[in-house]
């Protein structure tokens, strides 16, 4: 073999052996979040550069009450979470990221972590840039909307959706009472993105033409505090809510479809499946994952104790503190509409069966007649049979649902988790970890500086992003 | 194949019990359930420092314990100095006992102690009183336990001494009803007073055998113990006496040269010397006399102060929670000790403990550096400018004459930002800049970017016009300008109105070198409800506004959901006044600029903490420059703006001051009241439905009461008179006009109650509404109430010419109206209230305009007729505050809302919600709502802290076109 056969063989198997790189273009690889790139990363990994921001991100919102005195619960969970770093971004081997702190979106080097741009703005930006096409799309707390050419940050457009221009004192910032928390979310040829902090003022969803800006609707929406990555599925924008449960609008339109959810069933982690079932949390008591139909706006499932959620290819790695789980997750939504409605079916059942069994008063005297007697026994055997056969049916359908896990492996505490091609990555307490995605083996462990909540992989690297306001970028090697 | 495997294990593991069983009979008999938890001291079941259970966790000899040898049954012999048997720091996951239990021990007690543990999980520490603790006091067995219907400790001790090195037999029981402690299968004693479940701490304490161990107390056992076993059922005193008899022959008589060496010992002190490192004395010796308490002086930098009641060296111990700890000393002796600490992580909780003596120590406590809100210092940055003396001194300078180090600072005109800098590097504000020129922004960025400066302190924002700022009004607390100072151009430039519209009451403008004044109509929230008249009105006009709809948010943030305690347990009500705002939440205490939201300073006190409200008085008051904070048997005076400790004024009865507790506290004219309540009769507890304080009779809706009543010049601490009579109401105590009413109970029985947390009917016979003078003392008149028992809460205001008492019993609320002159009465009125649950029958009432509220009916005060309008409904639990227009509560949909006296509007805030008593107070000219109703997980609550103010009138940032 000449060299020249030679270096195509090893380009070939580096190939194989690393994937296709991939771009990280907005939170959570993708418009449904799913956490998830094809992009096999060689282990073990080594730290390349680190970003080291001159002081810890100034989320939102402060964490969560210590307990639920009262009904004596302890462990209540963050739901409003969704800046507690610095999430990153990456295309065109450039990492983009929003900063609380300067309040200015930043371009980096992805391969040298060196500066090539910063856009500041008037508040902190909590999301990191959308990049699509040649721009980059962020939020600021501002009450402003933002379009910048990815490779110099100069602007392309800007959109005030602030109702109000007046700026208020807010943890040491001055920020509009309609900041836009939700980032900027690219579909086909349009942005969109949502004003709103105040669930007492009306809030504005907005979507513009992402090449132009120009306002395509602006849809005024009251009772809501949109906040958190938006997601998209073919026909549906959801925005979460934080300590509610999230609001979906028509992506063609923006018009309003309904809210999912009831009061406190919220969190700002979730992730679509391909059809459309949303899995969010952790909800307002002490943590777990709801699957939510989209369409019919059911609940059908709950991973009760779960924090995390990545969605590759029709499978959903289920982090519960300690472990991971994995399972078809389409097959295992679908049956749980299913037994959603024969639970739904069971219960108008049981208040008939309930209502048939007892035996009618005696009115001005007089007893059922006999008729009355059998056709309220017949109806009621009816019922009864009824439901014996849902009972049957739900036992079914329950022992196919648990059929849908796979397998499950104890993994180090974590506090996010990604996957990319073979591998799963958690960040955790100063340090990152991956893990085999077809077993759960732990395969690899780095050091990084402080929690890390933030995760991506991306043209041949992978990046950690923690509450001290580091982001490392780690590459094959030791 | 794998169920084989455990079988096989199975088996091994009942060879071995077997084995034991053989050689030291853990088990006797066949009982009827076993011991959840079983633990026998021998050699088959320790090895090295692990103590293999028989049932149950296995526990950790830590120490010097060491098995005996000799003849008889197995024994580990404890010191008293280091040994104890760790079983779990983690109580909530040891799977103790909760409805019945039992608690058995063979020991043999070397050394009376006052408090001596043989196996137990509990907490002792002033009203937190959990657990329970098999142990014994002074020279007898004791079972203690806490129930929930009753949240103080009862030992139940033996009637007879022990022996001590000889082996006893020892069981506590408890099945619901009955508390019982047996002694060598003898029943000792028995109690029938409580009920109910056994209540156990919120957060974790140590379950342990050989010591008494909680979170401030750890007295190690001097002796031998053989076995010790807990069932989560009561033994019967068959099974007890079967049990005693199988052993009683099998240990060795007390040895006469042990007997004689503890009966040496016993003529030493009864108080044994300190034992181990957390040892804390509790009557003699050293002492902490004051705190400790946790100042935060800077980000990653934090004070530990406290006082001992000697001078010794200054010795403390802290780091990360659960994490090995550092040591910090200073030698000289000093009463007065204060050490700071530079190295503390951010978001992290830490454990502390001070020492008091050479081998003692107070703690450990906690502090939380999430509530470190002190700003990024940029002292340590250098200037990126060579030249800025002019700047400097400019800074310098209007620091000085302004006196202004928190909060915001615009600067208008930001030039190249080299003030800002310089005010920034002297001060903790949080510079915002603007500028019409963008060009200059720019670089301003770049510039200050490149240092590492930009963002957290200062910013700039470009302006198309100056003329008119995007800030809402009244926030900066300075208003100042590059050119302007610095430079020496005295030409105002912009818009001074605009200027002056964005400073807040009370800040000052450089530019124009002016103070902007505190508008007329503007009030305070000094004391529980209000002032210390206890009206629930401090004098507030909101400007006019009534509606929810009429106010808007003025800023939003910190303190949040983690900063309080819970929601339910009906905490003192935040105070404001000159433009502060004061809260109270776990253990802790914040000031915050009322106007911007700014944290001026946070406390973290572990004996802060004073709940139910409705029975008692609030722990705490303000003036104009002082916040009073009554703590144990003191009353702190806190600098308001910067959380100083100035002065701490002492109970005025030298008598009462090892007995009792700083009660009730208030501030008029120049004096500071207050009253000294009995040791431990505040509430405290927190935990579970019972700690919501919404019952309708026992405990929960015992007054807590003083045994006198004070007054000390506020200055000097001087005191100035001392009023002793009967049984003081806490709740009842009012000042207005320049006296001071209460009601107070002359029953004997009441009188000697042994908890100021009184609990019988007695109280509410005889009783007395008197009045006093309140510069002098004197009495100036009396009146017989004639109350009677079932009164669920009770409440005196003073309005005017009048004093109300209103209280409710019986379905209903009774209000009378009396003359504050000579105690005539005027008027009485009664009727029905709207619920016996969630406050709506324990409402106080607000007076404003003439008028009082008690839910659901407003009454003329003038003549006791009923008000046309019903009051709005209120949903959920809290009270109503009153501005001049409106009542402040918790209405539609729980949420807070504002009812119009005048028209009757109720106008709310979505997804609002208070605390369980009263958390949101206007003030100050605004609506001050700092986050007090976190910790249910029942909605979507907004759990932020918000100040709103009214809308101007004619509005400063008209609707702007929106869009690109």
């Amino acid at each position: 073999m000449n060299r020249s056969g030679t270096i195509i063989v090893i380009a070939v198997l580096l190939t194989a052996a690393i994937g296709r790189a991939e771009d990280w273009p907005t939170y959570r690889h993708d418009n449904r979040r799913s956490g998830a790139s094809a992009e096999n990363l060689r282990l073990p990994l080594k730290q390349i550069w680190q970003y080291d921001s001159p002081s810890a991100p100034a989320p939102a919102w402060a964490k969560p009450a210590r307990w639920n005195a009262f009904s004596g619960m302890k462990g209540l969970k963050h739901m409003r979470d969704f800046d507690s770093v610095f999430h990153v971004t990456i295309a065109g081997g450039r990492l983009f990221f929003g900063s609380s702190v300067d309040d200015a979106a930043h371009c980096l080097d992805a391969a040298s972590g060196k500066p090539i741009w910063t856009v500041y703005t008037d508040a902190p930006v909590r999301l990191p840039p959308t990049i699509a096409g040649p721009n980059a799309y962020f939020g600021s707390d501002d009450g402003r909307a933002y379009c910048v050419k990815a490779s110099d940050g100069s602007a392309v457009w800007k959109y005030d959706a602030a109702v109000s221009e007046r700026f208020v004192p807010s943890n040491g910032k001055m920020i509009s009472l309609w900041p836009v928390r939700t980032g900027v979310l690219v579909a086909g040829d349009k942005a969109y993105f949502a004003a709103s902090l105040l669930p007492w003022r009306k809030s504005n969803f907005c979507g513009v033409d992402a090449k132009t800006g120009a306002e395509l609707f602006k849809t005024v929406a009251t009772g809501h505090a949109m906040q958190g990555a938006m997601l998209a599925s073919d026909t549906q924008i959801f925005l979460p809510q934080g300590r509610s449960g999230a609001v979906a609008f028509w992506l063609k339109d923006g018009k309003f479809v309904s809210t999912l959810g009831s009061k406190g069933d919220g969190g700002v982690h979730a992730a679509l499946t391909q059809d459309a079932q949303l899995i969010y949390g952790p909800g307002s008591k002490t943590g777990a994952l709801t699957i939510r139909d989209s369409s019919s706006k059911k609940r059908v499932g709950v991973f009760a104790g779960a924090s995390r959620v990545v969605i590759a290819d029709k499978i959903a790695y289920i982090y519960k503190p300690g472990s991971i789980s994995v399972i078809k997750i389409a097959e295992h939504a679908k049956i749980g509409k299913q037994i959603a409605e024969l639970q739904s079916k069971q219960r108008v059942l049981s208040r008939k069966i309930r209502t048939l069994s007892v035996k009618p008063k005696k009115t001005d005297g007089k007893a059922e007649a006999a008729e009355q007697v059998a056709k309220r026994t017949t109806e009621l055997d009816s019922a009864k049979l009824e439901q014996k056969k849902i009972s049957e049916q739900l036992g079914g359908l329950q022992k196919a649902s648990a059929a849908c896990f796979g397998w499950k492996a104890s993994c180090p505490q974590a506090s996010e988790m990604i996957i990319a091609g073979k591998t799963i990555y958690l960040g955790a307490e100063n340090a990152v970890h991956a893990l085999s995605a077809s077993d759960g083996k732990l395969l690899w462990t780095g050091k990084v500086d402080g929690k890390a909540a933030g995760l991506a992989v991306a043209a041949g690297r992978f990046y950690a992003s923690t509450d001290k306001g580091k982001i490392h970028c780690f590459t094959p090697g030791k | 194949m794998r169920k084989k495997n455990v079988s096989s294990i199975g088996l091994v593991l009942f060879a071995i019990f077997s084995v034991g069983s053989v050689i030291c009979s853990p088990a006797v008999g066949s009982d009827k359930k076993p011991p959840v938890h079983h633990w026998v001291f021998d050699e088959v079941h320790v090895r090295g420092a692990d103590v293999k259970a028989v049932n149950g966790p296995g526990a950790r000899i830590l120490g010097d314990a060491r098995l005996t040898k000799g003849k008889g049954l197995g024994s580990l012999l404890l010191s008293g100095v280091k040994a104890s048997v760790l079983i779990s720091a983690q109580s909530s996951s040891a799977g103790l006992p909760e409805k019945f239990i039992s608690a058995e021990a063979w020991v043999s007690i070397h050394k009376p102690m006052r408090w001596g543990g043989i196996v137990g999980a509990m907490r002792d520490n002033g009203s937190d009183e959990t657990g329970w603790v098999l142990g014994f006091v002074g020279g007898k067995f004791s079972f203690a336990i806490v129930t929930e219907d009753k949240r103080s400790m009862t030992y139940l001790a033996a009637k007879r001494n022990f022996t001590p090195g000889k082996w006893h037999h020892v069981v506590g029981t408890y099945d619901g009803k009955t508390h019982r402690i047996y002694v060598d299968g003898k029943l000792e004693a028995e109690d029938k007073s409580r009920k109910g479940k056994l209540l156990y701490p919120p957060t974790d304490t140590f379950y342990e055998i050989g010591a008494y161990h909680d979170n401030n107390e750890y007295f190690r056992t001097t002796g031998q113990i053989h076995e010790a076993a807990v069932y989560n059922r009561p033994l019967s005193p068959k099974e007890i006496l079967t049990r005693y008899n199988a052993k009683k022959d099998k240990f060795p008589a007390p040895d006469p040269k042990l007997i004689k060496k503890i009966t040496t010992n016993a003529k030493k002190p009864k108080i044994p010397a300190p034992q181990g490192e957390l040892y804390m004395p509790k009557t003699d010796g050293f002492r902490v006399a004051l705190g400790p308490y946790v100042r935060y002086d800077a980000p990653g930098s934090a004070t530990i102060c406290w006082e001992t009641n000697q001078p010794v060296a200054s010795v403390l111990t802290y780091g990360l929670k659960d994490k090995p700890q550092k040591r910090i000393s200073d030698t000289t002796p000093r009463k007065v000790h204060a050490i700071r600490i530079g190295d503390i992580n951010a978001n992290s909780i830490y454990s502390y403990s001070v020492m008091v003596d050479k081998k003692g120590a107070d703690g450990p406590y906690d502090f939380n550096t999430t509530f470190n809100y002190r700003p990024q210092s940029v002292a340590h940055i250098a200037s990126p400018w060579s030249d800025n003396g002019a700047h400097k001194a400019a800074a310098e300078r209007i620091i000085r004459e302004t006196g202004i180090t928190k909060g915001y600072c615009v600067v208008y005109g930001f030039g190249e930002g080299r003030l800002a800098y310089e005010l920034a590097k002297r001060s903790e504000l949080v510079i915002v800049g603007v500028s019409s020129d963008a060009t200059a922004v720019i670089n301003a960025r770049k510039l200050l970017a490149k240092t590492n400066l930009y963002g957290s302190r200062i910013t700039v924002r470009h302006l198309e016009s100056m003329s008119k700022l995007p800030f809402t009004d009244g926030f900066a607390n300075l208003v100042v300008s590059e050119e302007f100072s610095a430079l020496g151009d005295k030409t105002p430039k912009g818009a001074a109105d605009e200027i002056f519209r964005v400073l807040r009451p009370g800040g000052s403008a450089k530019w124009a070198k002016v103070t902007r004044a505190v508008p007329p109509g503007v009030g305070v929230w000094t004391h529980q409800y209000g002032r210390a008249d206890n009206s629930s009105f401090g004098g507030e006009t909101l400007n006019g506004a009534t509606k929810t709809t009429d106010l808007h948010v003025q800023w939003i943030g910190r303190p949040g959901a983690d900063f309080g305690l819970d929601r339910n347990p009906r905490m003192p009500a935040p105070l404001a006044i000159n433009g502060r705002l004061f809260h109270q939440g776990m253990n802790r205490m914040i000031a915050m600029d009322s106007r911007n939201g700014t944290p001026l300073w946070t406390l973290e006190i572990p004996d802060l903490r004073r709940v139910n409200m409705p029975r008692d008085a609030s722990n705490w008051c303000a003036d104009r420059e002082n916040i009073y904070v009554a703590l144990r048997g003191a009353c702190w005076t806190l600098d308001a703006y910067t959380g100083r400790r100035k002065r701490t004024a002492i109970l005025v009865d030298k008598a009462k001051r090892d007995t009792h507790e700083w009660g009730y506290v208030a501030r008029a004219g120049k004096k500071l009241y207050g009253s000294s309540v009995k040791a431990r009769s505040s509430y405290t507890a927190f935990w579970k439905s019972v700690s919501w304080y919404d019952q309708r009779g026992g405990y929960g809706t015992w007054q807590v009461c003083s045994d006198d009543l004070f007054a000390v010049d506020v200055d000097s601490g001087k005191p100035a008179w001392t009023y002793t009579g009967g049984l003081i109401l806490n709740a009842t105590i009012t000042i207005g006009g320049g006296n001071i009413y209460f009601t107070e109970s002359r029953d004997p029985e009441a009188i000697a109650s042994p908890s100021g947390r009184v609990s019988t009917d007695k109280l509410w016979s005889r009783q007395y509404l008197v009045a006093l003078n309140a510069e002098t003392g004197s009495k100036l008149w009396e009146r017989s109430l004639g109350t009677t028992a079932g009164i669920i809460v009770f409440y005196l205001q003073h309005t005017d010419d009048k004093l109300a008492l209103v209280y409710s019993a019986k379905n209903k609320y009774d209000l009378y109206a009396y003359s504050a002159a000579d105690g005539k009465p005027i008027w009485h009125a009664e009727h029905k209230w709207a619920s016996n649950n969630h406050s709506g029958h324990i409402q106080h009432p607000a007076i404003s305009g003439g008028a009082i509220f008690v839910e659901p009916s407003g009454y003329d005060l003038a003549t006791g007729k009923r008000l046309p309008l019903r009051m709005g409904g209120r949903e959920g639990c809290s009270t109503r505050a009153a501005s001049s227009g409106a009542l402040i509560y918790r209405g539609r949909a729980r949420r807070i809302s504002m009812w119009d006296t005048t028209t009757g509007e109720v106008t709310s805030w979505m997804n609002l919600r208070p605390s369980c008593w009263l958390s949101m107070v206007p003030a100050g000219g605004m609506v001050l709502v700092p986050e007090g109703g976190a910790g249910c997980s029942c909605g979507n609550w907004l759990e932020t802290s918000l100040g709103f103010t009214p809308r101007p009138k004619q509005p400063a940032a008209p609707a702007k076109k929106e869009g690109k």
